[in-house]
């Protein structure tokens, strides 16, 4: 989105990725602790892949564009095994199925995306005052 | 009837927006594998074209890759960088606009003296 606007359209994409990645990020974390049968696929961890929107000038740093994410990627299938034979959902071999998610990896990576979020959101805060400042050149005597 | 200043403010306030735009394109990207932060550069156009005597007001801004080291996902925005830039931007366009509305009160009080 490029135009009088523009900065609203890149910082809102910005903020929109990171609100995605967040949302991946505490499925994965909601679901850390769900076991399967080793007949089933773990829970497969969400991983959201951005990659650049490139501007009206084909530019993929310049003045235009934004951010996006390119898809969700989904993790293992085969997640860890568990040894918990009292667990109702054990095998022959006393074997559970638990998702491939790292609690700490997942904390880090939410604030990153908190943060990535907070800049974006200062960005726009930045150019509403650049944009008021602009109007006002009409409005003063 | 060519203004000078008012060209010269024109174009600056332009190019300080085009500024902008990037730092906020290279916020938003901060965590892009493989993204090269973009810079913009027009001072130094600017400043050849009021040394040597040309229009202001056809200068334009231009975009280059910013020369930072790349971190190990080949991202290399510097974010305090950034951040630092789109705070003195922003001040920096504040002051053009005030210097734009001081000259557009000087020019209209000539004129409503001249009458």
């Amino acid at each position: 989105m490029s135009g009088m606007f523009g900065i609203f359209g890149i910082s809102g994409s910005g903020m929109k990725a990171n609100r995605i990645s967040l949302d991946a990020i505490a499925d994965n974390i909601a679901n850390m602790n769900v076991i399967k049968s080793t007949d089933d696929d773990a829970f497969q961890p969400r991983t959201a892949i951005l990659e650049t929107v490139a501007g009206d000038d084909g530019r993929t740093n310049g003045p235009g564009g934004g951010v996006r994410v390119k898809e969700i990627e989904l993790g293992s299938k085969e997640g860890r095994l568990l040894f918990d034979p009292n667990h109702p959902l054990a095998d022959d071999e006393g074997l559970v199925r638990a998702p491939d998610i790292d609690l700490g990896e997942q904390m880090t990576q939410m604030l990153v995306s908190q943060r990535g979020y907070q800049m974006n959101s200062t960005t726009i805060e930045k150019a509403k005052e650049m944009y008021q400042q602009a109007i006002s050149i009409l409005g003063r005597q | 009837m060519n203004d000078l200043t008012i060209d010269a403010l024109q174009s600056t306030l332009h190019a300080l927006m085009v500024r902008q735009k990037v730092t906020a394109k290279n916020i938003a990207n901060a965590e892009v594998p493989n993204y090269t932060a973009g810079k913009v550069n027009f001072e130094d156009s600017l400043r050849s074209a009021l040394n040597g005597g040309s229009n202001p007001i056809s200068v334009q801004p231009t975009t280059t890759d910013s020369a930072n080291l790349a971190g190990p996902d080949g991202n290399n925005v510097d974010i305090e960088e950034e951040v630092l830039t789109l705070m003195e931007t922003s001040m920096r366009y504040q002051l053009f606009v005030e210097g734009l509305q001081a000259k557009l009160r000087d020019m209209r009080t000539s004129l409503s003296r001249d009458r």
